[in-house]
């Protein structure tokens, strides 16, 4: 995939920089106010799952690719992963206990686990992938907003 | 708008006319990182006071982390009998709140003054 590519270390760290990054570059291809809020709000939870799940070991790295064009923005995020945690199905597992907690009204204890669910309606297209390498998670996100491109890919 | 500061600043003051009460201005950014930094002025109150109000007027972000502690002193309270609701919250914040299902489970008002008035006292 053509665009911006980016490594960055499975460290918290540089998370708050690189999700400014991206939503920086959003703006840029015309993503308003609120949608590149939305895009930051994405490339965050798409990370931390990566280091919270994916790269438990020293010096593995989060890999990002991230292409924009035409009214559309697609990001591609690779942990290296931990091959026993499958993030595919724990997401499955979330968004069935969060049905559950809707429907009783309150939930017995603040589980974590929705930042992907929060990807998920954030976003057009959202595809995990767990394979014994790693998890792979890979969104595309349209452009809804009439602002014009104040760049082109 | 983007988010790059670590930083997390929360000014705790007394609510006049209620007993045990505190309203927390919450101001910059609840993630991760800050979260942790956050908890330690908040959890302790959460085991003391009957009403807190989390003030998130000037809360630019926050991501499922920090939701997920907020969520967490809600039940606590709701498990003391006690109240925690929050205010202020700009649009981007609620619609983050929305969709992650945790508004049906909150309490949240739009100013101070409506959610003074929603304590029963």
């Amino acid at each position: 995939m053509g665009g911006l590519k980016m490594e960055m270390p499975a460290n918290f760290t540089y998370i708050p920089g690189v999700r400014a990054c991206i939503s920086r570059i959003a703006f840029n291809f015309g993503f308003d106010d609120r949608e590149s809020y939305q895009i930051e709000t994405i490339v965050d939870e798409i990370c931390n799952n990566a280091i919270e799940h994916g790269s438990k070991k020293k010096d593995t790295k989060i890999r990002l690719e991230c292409k924009f064009e035409q009214d559309q923005m697609e990001l591609v995020v690779t942990d290296t992963g931990n091959r026993k945690f499958n993030v595919e199905q724990v997401f499955m597992h979330n968004i069935k206990r969060l049905q559950e907690e809707i429907s009783k009204g309150l939930a017995d204890s603040p589980h974590r686990g929705r930042g992907l669910i929060i990807v998920q309606k954030l976003v057009d297209k959202l595809d995990i992938k767990t394979t014994r390498n790693g998890t792979t998670v890979k969104i595309l996100k349209r452009r809804h907003s009439d602002a014009p491109l104040a760049a082109s890919s | 708008m983007t988010t790059t500061g670590r930083t997390i600043k929360i000014q705790v003051k007394d609510i006049p006319g209620f007993d045990k009460a505190k309203l927390l201005e919450i101001d910059g950014i609840l993630d991760t990182l800050t979260s942790e930094e956050a908890d330690k002025i908040i959890s302790p109150m959460i085991e003391k006071e009957k009403i807190i109000v989390a003030d998130c007027n000037r809360l630019e972000y926050m991501n499922s982390s920090g939701l997920a502690n907020l969520m967490r002193y809600y039940i606590q309270m709701k498990r003391r009998n006690g109240e925690f609701k929050m205010v202020g919250l700009n649009k981007m914040l609620k619609e983050i709140v929305d969709i992650s299902g945790a508004l049906k489970l909150l309490e949240i008002h739009n100013t101070l003054d409506e959610a003074l008035k929603a304590i029963k006292k």
